[in-house]
């Protein structure tokens, strides 16, 4: 569960997401931490600051290849995207 | 896993031999982990020097500057007083102060010198100690490239040794077999215990080894250690190769801010790891040490990949697995460490598969075990699917390609039908679970008659990635509360924590408050179902909410309560889809059945008895599991453990169930 620390959950959201993770992406989030790490840093740099939230909802998606990570999140208006996101976070889904 | 890993009287030796031998050894994760904080301290140290040093520079242009500008104001002056321009002072009101400016000049310039002085020989003295700092720590990171290089070659020679312990060649001491231990880590008394197990393995060592899978790893290890025996001149190339290539990655590696002050703080000295100067030396010595370290990284890579999804690190459970010193392999543009010897170039394989040369930095041990072969096969396949090979995420690439290609098929089988987005995005769970695995949970699925399709028509793939056990736990959980309904149409609720969940529709149905709500064509949950804080929130007070008992804590009191030969046989039951194997065993099936509907009003999902609901699929799997061990019970004890068996049922339920049947 390192990398449930080292993204910034506390004690209790990291309970939380150990009960709603299954274990094997959940052991896999831990192997691939730099990819999952590399990933949270595309939206920190891109101001999408409900990382937290994308990550407890869309978790597998941190697994993804960073480049293709990246363009889902670039390939809309910026401050539209993260409106949209803010307002409801199931719209990751549709990118 | 657990259960069977505590069955060994030495089983924290039995641990730690494996932890041990494999990639996250806690030697090595130790190793790791003080490297990265070297290099992130050391990078801290690089960006205050430059930061200081810009300072001085800005401090000392300063001076310069003043002192140039005082010379020339001197000259004036010394030139003028302030009287030499008294009619013109007067006349226009000009504010010429020569003398006083003059005084102010002489006065504080000098002072002010020395403060900018002061201050630029103190940032230079902390750049000095700085600089020191960063030589140190340059020498560190070798000195652990060093010990990382030792610790693996201890890890090489303890694999022999189990190796040939579990093939009944061990031809060493028990000396010899406790020094090989000692320096891969054990203490004194440790060694003295694992020694044993290693010179007299029948007892505990091979049935360790067999029922963690270990073996077959094992030998293949050994295979690609031996692959090499006569290339002792070739260690010494690579090892002069591996090192630049490790120093280049650094920047990289710091770049991935996976690093803490914590870390930097608390370095761990090499006393820790037991490796002692002497034993290092003999190491070094041995004649008959036979790999290069790159390739036992890379026979390793391979054991410790396969075994660590079999096993957990039984030492150090939080084992950092992102191997900073194997990353090395992975990086597009440098890759010349660890598959130098294996002819991989793996910007080939990644135009292949229409990849970004960039994402590979961020994966370690990527198409390490990989053939062309097979690769080809895999590019074939995945477009004969329909499917574009450039959706299939790296990450893929490190797990059994022929399981993933198994587990699109089982799901287009079924039905369902996947894109390159849904691959692309969302398919961790594809080549993370079995292919057995993912078909028992479709089949349950299928009896709880539920699909993968959420309410946006996106495909729930979270849904295999559950265990079987806990699949079926969560979806009686939910036909056991009555909303089963709901849950049709919002599958991933199923992937939650659902014991929380059922907790606050309980609550909710208590307290007569409203907690589903219509969205255009269906039924979905309220928010505050999700989340309690939501509810207390909403209730404006706190909620202790722990009234659903765990199934296990069911089966323990019914074992007290209720028939426990009929307990003992659901307990020893791990068929999840069990079918009538007789004609004799369908005709008491139908007796039984008739009897609980005499009872019981029977819904499409579940028995209800009175105001208790109970899992239709559970009842009827407890069933049939009773009767294919063609054991006699009397009908009312079946029913009663199988209503209740797997259930969530308070002390009180259970009890009602029983007096409804022997009534």
């Amino acid at each position: 569960m390192k990398i449930l620390e080292k993204i910034g959950f506390n004690p209790n959201e990291i309970d939380e997401l150990k009960e709603n993770i299954p274990s094997l992406i959940m052991q896999e989030l831990d192997k691939e931490e730099r990819l999952v790490l590399n990933n949270i840093d595309i939206l920190k740099e891109l101001d999408i600051n409900n990382y937290p939230l994308i990550f407890k909802n869309y978790y597998e998606m941190f697994l993804m290849d960073s480049s293709v990570f990246k363009e889902v999140f670039e390939k809309y208006d910026h401050d539209d995207l993260i409106d949209k996101i803010n307002k409801n976070v199931t719209i990751i889904e549709h990118l | 896993m657990e259960s069977t890993k505590k069955k060994y009287s030495s089983q924290t030796v039995l641990d730690k031999i494996e932890n041990l031998m494999g990639e996250d050894s806690f030697v090595l994760a130790i190793l790791k982990d003080q490297k990265i904080s070297a290099i992130d301290l050391k990078e801290k140290n690089e960006e205050k020097i430059k930061n200081k040093n810009t300072k001085i520079s800005e401090l000392k242009e300063l001076v310069n500057k003043l002192h140039d500008e005082a010379d020339k104001i001197n000259n004036i002056f010394k030139m003028y007083k302030t009287a030499d321009f008294k009619t013109l002072v007067d006349v226009l009101g000009l504010n010429i102060h020569f003398d006083e400016d003059a005084k102010i000049v002489e006065e504080k310039l000098p002072k002010i010198v020395q403060e900018k002085e002061d201050k630029i020989a103190d940032l230079t003295s902390e750049v000095a100690t700085l600089e020191s700092d960063v030589d140190t720590l340059v020498k560190r990171v070798s000195q652990i490239d060093k010990e990382y290089d030792d610790a693996k070659g201890y890890q090489t020679e303890l694999i022999k040794l189990v190796k040939d312990s579990v093939d009944g060649k061990l031809n060493k001491t028990r000396d010899e077999v406790v020094k090989v231990l000692k320096n891969a880590s054990f203490e004194e008394e440790e060694a003295l215990d694992a020694a044993k197990l290693i010179l007299f393995p029948e007892d505990e060592l091979i049935p360790f080894f067999n029922e963690n899978n270990l073996l077959t790893e094992l030998q293949k290890s050994i295979d690609n250690i031996t692959i090499d025996l006569s290339a002792d001149t070739k260690t010494e190339e690579v090892k002069d190769t591996a090192a630049p290539s490790f120093a280049s990655k650094e920047e990289d590696i710091v770049n991935t801010s996976i690093f803490s002050e914590e870390d930097a703080n608390a370095p761990i000295e090499l006393s820790e790891l037991n490796l002692d100067s002497n034993s290092k030396e003999e190491f070094a010595k041995e004649p008959d040490t036979p790999i290069s370290i790159n390739e036992l990284k890379e026979s390793f890579l391979n054991f410790s990949d396969n075994n660590s999804e079999k096993t957990e690190p039984a030492i150090v459970e939080e084992a950092d697995t992102t191997s900073i010193f194997t990353d090395d392999s992975t990086d597009a543009n440098n890759f010349e460490f660890a598959d130098k010897d294996k002819d991989i170039d793996i910007n080939k394989i990644l135009d292949k598969l229409g990849k970004n040369h960039d994402d590979a930095q961020y994966i370690s041990n990527l198409f390490v075990d990989i053939k062309d072969e097979e690769l080809n096969n895999f590019i074939k396949e995945i477009e004969n699917l329909g499917l574009s090979i450039s959706s299939v995420p790296l990450v893929a690439y490190k797990h059994d390609l022929n399981n993933y290609l198994n587990n699109i098929k089982t799901l287009k089988d079924n039905g369902y039908k996947l894109t390159d987005m849904d691959i692309e995005k969302f398919s961790a769970v594809l080549y993370l679970v079995n292919n057995e695995d993912l078909i028992a949970n479709l089949v349950i699925l299928k009896k709880y008659k539920i699909n993968l399709l959420k309410s946006n028509g996106k495909i729930c793939f979270k849904l295999l990635g559950l265990e079987t056990a806990k699949l079926i736990d969560n979806l009686n959980l939910l036909v056991e509360t009555g909303d089963i309904e709901v849950v049709r149409t919002n599958v991933e609720v199923i992937t939650k924590n659902v014991k929380d969940i059922c907790e606050r529709i309980l609550f909710c149905k208590t307290n007569s408050i409203p907690y589903v709500e219509e969205n255009g064509r269906h039924f979905m949950f309220r928010s505050f179902i999700y989340d309690q804080k939501v509810l207390e929130d909403l209730l404006e007070t706190p909620l202790d909410l722990n009234n659903i008992r765990a199934a296990k804590d069911v089966n323990a009191t019914l074992r007290e309560i209720a028939n426990d030969k009929i307990v003992d046989i659901l307990d020893k039951a791990t068929d999840y889809n069990p079918s009538l194997e007789n004609e004799k065993q369908e005709k008491e099936f139908n007796r039984i059945i008739k009897r609980l509907e005499d009872k019981a009003v029977v819904e499409d999902e579940y028995y209800s008895l009175g105001n208790l609901l109970f899992s239709k699929n559970n009842t009827l799997r407890n069933i049939i599991n009773i009767l294919n061990t063609d054991n006699k019970f009397e009908i009312k004890d079946i029913l009663i453990v199988s209503l209740l068996y797997n259930s969530h049922k308070d002390i009180d339920s259970c009890q009602s169930v029983i007096n409804t049947f022997n009534n």
